[in-house]
């Protein structure tokens, strides 16, 4: 009944879809006659209902507004800070793995008082509510090049890392013990930095850095599973003096999608508790990562990156559980959970297969490997967690590489999206 | 049970739909040349132009629908595409406000082919006026009123490619303009800075996107990014402003709903499926939605649209950068390159990754050694040209074949280019590339053409071109066409010549003639046999004077 009295509507709509406005007949010459008789029957109307059509006008709004619009204003304001000597400019990043990205505001002054004193205060505020304010300020020391060969550098942080995972310390711990921890840094640092040749950079810097650990403000509080003894520090945070000499040697050969070179990085340092609780140890640390071209073009790589870092504790002190190298999440064993396994010592170590399918795309397939143990002696050949998977690198902008893995391990399947990373 | 009424009511809605329209828009069976879409309209609103509308709208939404249509796929597979919908009964395409026949139907001068589009002589730019600018950018650009008044969008050539698009762009113009296609009027020109004025008021948008007056030190900026002549004048491309109020770029696909003039869609008009065969042939990478124009003009009393093609800077082998190898040989996202890439783990090269190379800092990268016909495409989807059937393809290659070697010389000195090796080269790859599309697209067809009827000893003779023979891309030795001659009770046996004309004998026509009526037509199906294989049969339909003294072809049907 109520199908009966719709026809009529629909009647309707299928005649008004062959609709045309009206067409003048004045100052018509003799042969006006048309190849065809009249406009298809319906054409308009089929192609309004196509489920496409639908899909088009909901996203219209969106990609006008990136093609010519507000978004696309604001992209296009972007290559004109690298110009500017001060102002601000936006972006997205995170903090740590797993914090998630958000917005991030940065004001810089590359020449304040007009001695070319770097300035720089980025501002991030992630949607997981993981926080960093910093500030850095370079001052060159030595003038003769423009990328100052020695500079005075001066640094604050606070950050705050509201949900970490934390699973406990040791290679054995158990993903049923997941748990979360929060913790707040604040830092100041103060140091020379020296380009010794375009490849090679050096710092040596020192720091005050005070981090308080509390409860997690979301899912099961680390600090209910675990004591002090599991994890030093858990309940007392650290307030910390260090001291660090870095290295690093670069020579990759662009800032994204690298085809050839690489970048080392080497540091040591001393680090000793001030207050809350008995720390006192040496760190040593080393990264890297190295592009191996397959072809002449470079759009065939084979890329390896590598970590290994062991703290040694100073005269039956300990090593805060902050401050210990971890395995998992995207920066060293795709497949577990960021911050899966950690302890004093561990070494990680990712190769990938990677091709350019697009001018704008890269394919690849990785396998990352890592382990950690109290000692470097500890590490064996049969205690390594292995993810493996699926990658690929999309560039919507030349310097804005996004990449999606899907990392798979013994563990689980693990889908990250990543913005602006640097492997 | 709201749920199912208003289900079963969309049901019937979109049956109706798709019923009505997949009854195809027919060509009228007549022998019509003017496709009269030039009456009176109110004036249209200005269409949108930008990335959305010719990449995410055609590529991504159209192409998908396309993609999506089973109906389309299924005429394909039986053989039957859907066929264009603006063709005469001769198989020929009718004057319209889209396209005028030209050269292949009715042949141009050597003078009229360099001339063009340019009806009005050239520009004169001894003290122009700049009236609008852009100094940022890859590409500057200008607008310039010259001492007649007449303004014009001065485009200037890459500062380490010289004479490359301008001389490009000259010479697609003069070949579309041949073709039948509306263009705007291309001049080379060449301008002293030191000439040019800056007129009043004319805002640029600096490095900060701020907006303020040009002046004469960013004038001089721009210029210096532009290529030179040895004696310091900027040899430049002048494109007069078309004439008419525009409204943005024609849709690819569909109708034009504020136009009551446009009746066929346009994916199903002809001269934009055969453009493909002719924007292959001259390498028109950049076919994109945004480089077509509509404007609104007023002629002879009456508001219309006319629509135009623009731009063919990015044609040859000319580009902004030359040496992009992939133009012409995958689209900018090439879904079929990018899964054998990916399949193969990378080693399948794809055309992004190779390599060309560049002729001449004029030619840029223009060969015809990997020339492919079917494989060749523009950097985006044009959907109309994913419609073309093989008798688009033929009747495009008859305007590509209708240049002759002098003629296309001609066109292709209007590029003026500075060193006599570069015309001789473009000239020479024109050439091979019309071979090779010629070799590529006739075989699917009978390429037959030019009917004509006489009377012959009480008879009649059939005469046509066989425009693979003429073309040289089939032997004549190798050639024959069987051939039958109908009237409404009478089939004639099939018959075999060798050369292109059927004498029909007194007999044979009385007996087709015969029993029919006034109206009736005399029908001969011939089948062009080359090499051993049959075409599709071509049927050519008749008619005669009551004295039977004259004889006029009234419709051609192929396939």
């Amino acid at each position: 009944m109520r199908l009966r009295r719709s026809l009529p509507i629909v009647l309707v709509i299928t005649l008004l879809a062959g609709h045309s406005l009206p067409i003048s007949a004045q100052d018509d010459p003799p042969n006006t006659e048309r190849i065809v008789d009249g406009p298809p029957k319906l054409y308009t109307f089929k192609r309004a209902i196509h489920p496409l059509t639908w899909v088009e006008w909901v996203t219209e709004p969106f990609f006008r507004s990136a093609d010519g619009g507000f978004i696309s204003k604001i992209a296009a304001r972007k290559p004109h800070h690298s110009q500017k000597t001060s102002g601000f400019k936006f972006g997205l990043d995170r903090t740590v793995s797993g914090s998630g990205y958000g917005p991030e505001l940065t004001l810089f002054n590359k020449d304040v008082l007009g001695r070319g004193i770097d300035v720089e205060v980025p501002l991030l505020y992630t949607y997981s509510g993981y926080q960093r304010y910093a500030f850095t300020a370079k001052v060159p020391l030595d003038s003769e090049t423009p990328d100052h060969r020695l500079s005075f550098d001066v640094g604050g942080l606070y950050g705050s890392r509201a949900a970490d995972n934390f699973f406990g310390v040791g290679s054995d711990s158990r993903l049923e013990q997941e748990s979360d921890v929060r913790t707040v840094t604040r830092q100041l640092s103060t140091g020379l930095s020296a380009r010794i040749t375009n490849a090679w950079t050096s710092g040596f810097h020192v720091a005050y850095r005070n981090v308080g650990v509390t409860r997690s403000r979301s899912g099961i509080s680390a600090q209910s599973h675990f004591s002090e003894s599991d994890a030093p520090g858990l309940f007392t945070g650290a307030v910390l003096g260090s001291a660090e000499m870095s290295f690093d040697h670069d020579t990759r050969d662009k800032e994204h999608m690298r085809g050839a070179g690489g970048l080392e990085h080497f540091a040591v340092s001393l680090n000793e508790g001030i207050r809350k609780g008995d720390f006192a140890y040496w760190k040593y640390h080393f990264d890297f990562v190295r592009f191996f071209p397959l072809s002449r073009d470079k759009r065939t790589v084979i890329a390896f990156r590598g970590m290994a870092e062991t703290n040694q504790e100073k005269g039956g002190s300990h090593v805060p559980f902050f401050d210990m190298p971890m395995i998992g999440g995207w920066d060293t064993v795709r497949g577990l959970d960021d911050f899966r396994f950690l302890d004093k010592s561990a070494i990680s170590f990712g190769a990938e297969y990677r091709f350019r399918v697009w001018t704008h795309m890269d394919w690849g397939f990785f396998v990352d490997e890592g382990q950690v143990a109290p000692q470097p002696g500890d590490f064996g050949w049969s205690r390594f967690h292995t993810g493996y998977g699926v990658r690929s690198v999309f560039l919507p902008k030349p310097n804005y590489p996004v990449s999606i893995d899907l990392g798979h391990s013994r563990e689980k399947w693990i889908l990250s999206f990543n913005l602006n990373r640097n492997f | 049970m709201h749920f199912r009424a208003r289900s079963s009511l969309l049901l019937i809605a979109t049956t109706l739909a798709a019923l009505v329209s997949y009854a195809q828009v027919r060509p009228a069976a007549k022998l019509l040349w003017l496709d009269f879409d030039m009456k009176n309209i109110p004036e249209p609103k200005e269409r949108p132009s930008s990335v959305y509308d010719y990449f995410f709208k055609n590529q991504v939404v159209e192409q998908t629908k396309q993609n999506l249509d089973l109906p389309r796929y299924l005429r394909a597979a039986v053989g039957h595409p859907k066929p264009a919908a603006n063709v005469n009964a001769v198989d020929e395409v009718p004057d319209s406000s889209w396209y005028t026949n030209r050269h292949h139907l009715h042949r141009m001068t050597i003078d009229d082919l360099m001339r063009g589009p340019n009806q009005r002589g050239n520009p004169d730019f001894a003290g122009a006026v700049i009236t609008k600018a852009k100094t940022k950018g890859v590409t500057p650009g200008l607008q310039l009123k010259d001492s007649k008044g007449d303004s014009y969008i001065i485009k200037f050539d890459n500062k380490k490619y010289p004479e490359l698009q301008s001389g490009a762009e000259m010479i697609s113009t003069k070949i579309l303009y041949a073709a039948g296609y509306n263009v705007p009027e291309n001049h080379l020109a060449y301008l002293d800075a030191k000439l040019l004025r800056i007129g009043e008021d004319v805002k640029i948008k600096d490095e900060n996107g701020k907006i303020r007056s040009l002046t004469r030190e960013d004038l001089d900026e721009t210029l210096t990014r532009v290529a030179r002549m040895p004696d310091g004048r900027i040899r430049v491309l002048a494109s007069k402003l078309i004439p008419g109020k525009p409204k943005g770029p024609f849709p690819q696909i569909g109708l034009r709903r504020d136009d009551p003039n446009d009746w066929i869609p346009h994916e199903h008009r002809r001269e934009l499926r055969g453009l493909r065969v002719i924007a292959s042939w001259i390498n028109h990478w950049d076919m994109k939605e945004d480089n077509g124009l509509d404007t609104y003009v007023e002629e002879n009393g009456r508001k219309f649209l006319r629509h135009y093609l623009i731009d063919f800077g990015s044609t040859l082998g000319a580009g902004k950068d030359p040496a992009e190898y992939f133009h012409g040989r995958a689209y900018l996202i090439d879904t079929k390159s990018i899964l054998k890439e990916l399949f193969t783990l990378g080693l399948y090269e794809s055309p992004y990754e190779k390599e060309g190379t560049v002729i001449s800092p004029a030619v840029g990268m223009f060969t015809s050694d990997d020339f492919h016909p079917e494989g060749w495409v523009s950097t985006y989807p044009v959907l109309p040209f994913d419609n073309m059937t093989d008798q688009d393809a033929y009747w495009a290659m008859r305007i590509v074949l209708s240049f002759t070697g002098p003629e296309l010389r001609s066109v292709v000195e209007t590029a003026s280019y500075s060193d006599q090796k570069d015309t001789d080269y473009v000239l020479r790859t024109l050439l091979e590339r019309r071979s090779i599309l010629a070799r590529h697209w006739l075989p699917k067809v009978d390429a037959l053409s030019d009917f004509s009827v006489r009377p012959l000893d009480g008879g009649i003779a059939l005469a046509f071109r066989d425009v693979m023979i003429d073309s040289k891309t089939q032997d004549p030795d190798s050639t024959s066409y069987s051939y039958q001659v109908k009237g409404p009770r009478y089939t004639s046996e099939m018959k075999t010549i060798r050369n292109p004309s059927i004498a029909v004998d007194r007999v044979t026509l009385t007996a087709a003639i015969e029993h029919s009526g006034p109206d009736g037509l005399v029908e001969v199906t011939i089948w062009t046999n080359r090499q051993g294989s049959s075409s599709g049969p071509v049927k050519v339909y008749f008619d005669w004077s009551p004295t039977r003294d004259s004889f006029a072809v009234r419709r051609i049907s192929r396939g």
